[in-house]
């Protein structure tokens, strides 16, 4: 009876775990009898909860919806649902001093703990770590192969590993070909690296061409380049005038030379049938300044 | 679940157990199919569930403890997940080889050890 009046009056809260560390001298004894009655205690109702069905759920906290993140969704809270507050369940134990209400604690410690699903969500939800939220025009293909090439290298310590292996003296030969092989349709096969490669490749060839062409433009440019030397007719600084701001004034008078007339040829001809003019290109124009029009040019008569 | 604002902790083994049959279902329903796009989903789903049974076989009473004390604390399962395992390898769950009596077992050392021995 004596134990049974000391367990009534027996007050569990009293002797949580933290205040029996603090309380307790080092040099009493470990257990001591309120210790293993509850210690016994526990293990009965562990037992007894271990045991039990399962409890019906009624009478219990309800978590707010909007609390979580993941029934913020319109669709989700306009549907009728619940979800149970298991620690509203344990805490009305402990209050109700029922007999789980040792139990409850070691619910507590349990419950207290945040889980932890990193390594999980990260392994089926890698798409945030790869695409931030600043990436919002990158599309699932591209989001897909960066997704491939990244799992792919971090299972092989980079992509191109098969040139470790030509450094092993062991391997023969064609061995080293075959895993060159593997390792090139697994690349083709996971994803469009050469496809990017190649790309590259093609836009340095361009790149190169359009590099080559334009240095031959300016050496062409610096060397007056003129595709039909028949077509230019030459003016000499003689045509124009020098008298300052007459030069300025309109005049009607053609930078090109005088055609030729009848009256100026020699031999009294007056038919002219055909006239093709030869000129060659003078690179030098003022230098010849001096010559006159006519002279500086051949004409040959047919 | 993690941005969930309650306890989730009693809710791995729950979430386990229904990705793994939501997966054998799919695989299941994609297993003759031939059209591409299928029979890629097809090798990712069966992937995903080579990429769970990793994280699955942790979920032992050696190893994983803290996670099925938490999942038997929740007074709605408790053991009912054991009993399903059981009941689907046709398993009696009084037999000391189902899964409901070596979990129930593990659960009662494990509150020994770490409340009791130490109370």
């Amino acid at each position: 009876m004596a134990s049974a009046s000391g367990q009534l009056s027996f007050d569990p809260y009293h002797l949580s775990s933290n205040n029996e560390d603090y309380l307790t001298p080092t040099n009493v004894a470990e257990t001591t009898p309120g210790q293993s009655d509850r210690a016994a205690r526990i293990l009965t109702a562990t037992s007894l909860y271990s045991n039990s069905p399962p409890e019906a759920s009624k009478n219990w906290g309800q978590i707010n919806p909007n609390l979580n993140d993941y029934h913020s969704d319109t669709m989700e809270t306009s549907r009728t649902f619940w979800i149970p507050d298991i620690t509203d369940w344990w805490r009305q134990e402990e209050e109700t001093h029922s007999k789980y209400a040792d139990l409850s604690n070691v619910a507590r410690d349990r419950f207290s703990i945040i889980a932890n699903p990193v390594r999980v969500e990260s392994s089926f939800s890698p798409g945030r770590g790869v695409m931030g939220w600043r990436h919002s025009k990158t599309t699932g293909d591209t989001l897909r192969e960066k997704v491939i090439v990244r799992q792919f290298a971090q299972a092989n310590n980079g992509i191109f590993v098969g040139n470790e292996t030509e450094s092993d003296t062991t391997n023969t030969e064609h061995d080293s070909e075959m895993k060159n092989e593997a390792e090139e349709r697994k690349l083709q096969r996971m994803a469009k690296v050469h496809n990017f490669l190649e790309m590259w490749q093609r836009s340095q060839n361009l790149r190169a061409t359009q590099k080559e062409s334009h240095t031959q433009n300016m050496q062409m440019t610096a060397v007056e380049y003129i595709s039909d030397t028949e077509q230019i007719v030459k003016a000499s600084w003689s045509l124009f005038e020098h008298a300052g701001a007459a030069a300025f004034e309109l005049t009607e008078r053609s930078p090109q030379p005088p055609a030729l007339s009848a009256k100026d040829l020699l031999g009294g001809r007056t038919q002219i049938l055909s006239i093709r003019r030869i000129r060659r290109v003078n690179c030098h124009p003022v230098e010849s300044d001096e010559e006159s029009a006519p002279e500086g040019i051949s004409d040959t008569e047919d | 679940m993690s941005k969930w604002h309650t306890v989730t902790l009693h809710h791995v083994i729950t979430v386990y157990n229904d990705m793994s049959d939501h997966m054998d279902r799919v695989m299941q329903a994609l297993a003759k199919k031939k059209t591409q796009w299928k029979e890629d989903l097809f090798f990712a789903v069966k992937l995903a569930e080579q990429n769970l049974s990793k994280y699955y076989t942790e979920v032992s009473p050696m190893t994983g403890m803290l996670r099925i004390s938490a999942h038997v604390f929740d007074p709605l399962c408790k053991l009912r997940s054991c009993r399903k395992c059981d009941k689907g390898m046709d398993i009696n769950p009084e037999d000391e080889t189902s899964y409901t009596t070596q979990y129930k077992e593990a659960f009662l050392k494990y509150v020994e050890n770490e409340y009791c021995a130490k109370h």
